[in-house]
């Protein structure tokens, strides 16, 4: 479905629209003055040809699920996608675009998702507006494949982007290159703004590489052009939609600053140009020095016109899916509760559960499990891990793996599939060894909509994903993330693959959900919060077996973030606080001091985020009134556990490395047992006589 | 403890700053309220 250009192009309206764009992004920058007026100088002549004549949005719906996503990895240069959305007739108004950058305003310094209508995702972070328009061209395949019947394309859009010298050179971007290359995204287009200079200085100091050949080698269709020339951005833009098999890039050459004196300068990167800078730069584009954020009503209106067709467009589309919802009532019913993120009624009445006492199982174990319980029912859960299906458990059975159709001809010779059929329906997305990338795609489809979107990989990577995961807390994406192999438990693979550090290093992530279950019904019961949760939810799980606890004396549930295991009466002479495979820990240490006359309490805090929104009166019901005494036992640093455990209490971590062993060998060696945390309780209760016993027993 | 639990924002520096609160009056204020000086707290804050 090739858009077709105006028969003939009105060069001097032409001309004016892009100096429009370039001017009303410096006179927002110079209103603020702070922000990057050399991008939207250099880029404007292609965001004008793509706006225009080639997208499909609708200003006045801009939720509208069929449109063509843009994506401005280049953050920073945000005053262009401002005044585009402005000008195209979005709820964006002038006075926002004079507000750039100040506080509360709908126009932050990057573009940040449901702050202004029409920023499809959050980008800033170099390298992840790249991976996320992976993301969302798996989902757009995704939900194309699944979705469309026969005379009823309902999914079938586009996903551009503008991508620069920043982005490629994050190797997020690579990895994310060779992933949508290998998958043959075809409906993906970024044109890279390849004008050659950074913030510090021109690319010829770092970035010296060939370009069109590194994306040519991992299966791109690489066209190379001038970006300032407007019939070769349409002619390029042409040929990207036509090439269905490949992913594309735009190579562009443009002009850094164009227009302005320090046009093809560094100087022009991030710095405003000034008063004189600004009129320098209007007199040289032919554009009238006053007012401030002058659009003439001629070029108002041809850009309004693109928002217009748009409208059209969405409307005709709209009518295609009433009738697509009549012929296909239960498949439209599906891809609309998809869309309002609306988990389908039982979706979790398979999930299974233990008896308190069966055989131990681990926790990754237990969660592949109920992944493979609700999977049926959640037809738009998909994801996969980082090269690691066998050991995160986190394969659908029989679910279809996501591939290109086209890419191998005898899938029957791959190994590791997850069964079902190969191709753009499969669910089980195989990210390969990049974790990162792994994590902005995942993120792209959560924007994109339509698709629950998880990861896997061990916890110890947590670090190559921490970019974002960070973004999917910030901008309300719903992905979860799972992170199995959770502690130095993990054992022989040693102390580069024994995370320590990466439980408190989530949990200091505003807005993000960890949850770290004690058993396979824990477990089960995170996965229910998580496929709950608006935004993003970290599910961390024990690669060792655990065993099934015993909750028939269990005060709250895991939903509280932490409730009482045992040991629920009032005043307690201690209280143990476990998280995850120490929970089991401590109920070993509570049956050692109530031995020994010690009547101690077992609290499970799976979520110190989700215990964070109980009130105070839940929260002193579950650790004890102040002064309570009070051990937290968890295979991580301690910092961060003074807060529930107070000046009185103790912290049974692991401040240090691990080491290379028998899993249960590391732990005891580190002090992971019951008695090292019954003699904790025990000090810091109030019986120093006690622990002086328990540590004799030695039992 | 005066800190930022949250994410920040987009603006002047100084004004983000103060927007979420790092100002000295927020942090005499603070203590004031750890010595349970109630009403000296208020009145820092609303000094200005």
């Amino acid at each position: 479905m090739s858009a077709v250009a105006p028969p003939a192009v009105d060069r001097k309206l032409e001309t004016e629209a892009i100096n429009a764009l370039r001017v009303l992004s410096i006179d927002a920058v110079q209103a603020a003055n702070s922000g990057h007026p050399g991008l939207p100088l250099g880029a404007a002549p292609m965001a004008y040809v793509l706006f225009t004549e080639f997208m499909h949005f609708n200003p006045k719906d801009p939720e509208w699920p069929n449109r063509d996503r843009f994506i401005l990895s280049a953050g920073h240069g945000s005053a262009l996608l401002y005044s585009l959305l402005y000008i195209t007739g979005y709820d964006l108004s002038l006075d926002e675009l004079k507000r750039f950058r100040q506080l509360g305003s709908k126009t932050p310094g990057h573009p940040e998702r449901l702050h202004a209508p029409g920023i499809d995702v959050t980008t800033g972070p170099l390298g992840q507006g790249f991976a996320n328009g992976v993301g969302m061209a798996i989902a757009e395949r995704f939900l194309a494949t699944t979705f469309n019947r026969p005379g009823y394309d309902v999914i079938d859009h586009y996903i551009y982007g503008i991508v620069s010298d920043g982005d490629l050179m994050e190797g997020v971007s690579a990895e994310a290159a060779s992933l949508a290359g290998h998958l043959g995204l075809g409906k993906l287009i970024y044109l890279y703004d390849q004008n050659e200079i950074t913030l510090a200085g021109t690319i010829g100091v770092s970035f010296s590489e060939d370009i069109p050949s590194r994306f040519r080698a991992v299966g791109w269709h690489v066209q190379e052009i001038d970006g300032m020339d407007t019939d070769q951005v349409r002619a390029a833009l042409a040929a990207a939609q036509a090439e269905t098999e490949r992913p594309s890039l735009i190579c562009a050459r443009t002009v850094i600053g164009f227009g302005s004196p320090k046009a093809d300068t560094f100087g022009v990167h991030g710095a405003p140009l000034g008063a004189e800078g600004v009129a320098k730069t209007k007199e040289a584009l032919g554009y009238p020095l006053e007012p401030a954020f002058y659009v003439s009503d001629n070029v108002a209106a041809y850009f309004r016109a693109a928002g217009e067709r748009g409208a059209e467009k969405d409307a005709d589309w709209q009518r295609v899916f009433r009738t697509y919802a009549e012929a296909y009532p239960e498949l439209a019913s599906t891809l609309r509760l998809a869309w309002d993120n609306t988990l389908p009624d039982g979706w979790d009445s398979d999930l299974p559960s233990w008896e308190p006492g069966s055989k131990p199982i681990s926790t990754r174990k237990a969660s592949g499990e109920v992944i493979n319980a609700f999977a049926p029912r959640v037809p738009t859960f998909i994801g996969g891990s980082a090269d690691l299906n066998p050991s995160t458990n986190t394969a659908m059975k029989g679910a279809g793996d996501f591939e290109s159709p086209a890419a191998v001809l005898n899938p029957s010779s791959e190994q590791g599939l997850s069964g079902g059929d190969w191709g753009y329906a499969g669910r089980n997305i195989h990210f390969g060894i990049r974790e990162h990338a792994m994590g902005s795609a995942a993120n792209g489809m959560a924007a994109h909509g339509g698709v629950i979107p998880f990861t896997a990989t061990f916890l110890v990577f947590a670090d190559y994903m921490r970019p974002p995961i960070r973004l999917a807390a910030l901008s309300d994406l719903k992905v979860i993330f799972v992170f199995t192999h959770d502690s130095i438990a993990v054992g022989e693979d040693g102390p580069t693959h024994e995370p320590v550090e990466q439980l408190l290093s989530l949990r200091a992530i505003p807005k993000l959900v960890t949850i770290r279950p004690a058993d396979a019904n824990e477990t089960a019961d995170a996965w229910r919060v998580a496929m709950s949760l608006v935004g993003p939810c970290v599910l961390i799980f024990s690669r060792q077996d655990l065993p099934v606890l015993d909750r028939s004396g269990a005060w709250g549930t895991v939903a509280d973030g932490a409730y009482i295991i045992s040991g629920a009466e009032a005043d307690p002479d201690v209280v143990l606080i476990g998280t995850g495979s120490e929970v089991d820990l401590a109920v070993g240490a509570a049956a050692l001091l109530g031995e020994r006359g010690l009547r101690a309490r077992v609290v499970s805090m799976p979520s110190w985020e989700l215990f964070d929104q109980r009130d105070d009166a839940f929260r002193e019901r579950v650790l004890g009134p102040a002064g309570t005494p009070r051990v937290a036992v968890e295979a991580g640093v301690t910092l961060g556990w003074e807060r529930f455990v107070g000046e009185r209490g103790a912290v049974v971590g692991i401040d240090r490395y691990g080491a290379s062993g028998p899993g249960g060998e590391v732990l005891k060696h580190f002090g992971f047992t019951p008695q090292r945390v019954a003699v904790s309780a025990a000090l810091w209760s109030v019986s120093t006589a006690t622990a002086h016993r328990v540590r004799a027993a030695k039992c | 403890m005066v800190g930022i639990d949250r994410y920040g924002a987009s603006g002047p520096g100084g004004e983000v700053l103060k927007h979420f609160g790092f100002t000295p009056q927020r942090v005499a204020a603070t203590a004031l309220r750890v010595l349970g000086q109630e009403e000296l707290a208020v009145e820092i804050e609303t000094a200005e």
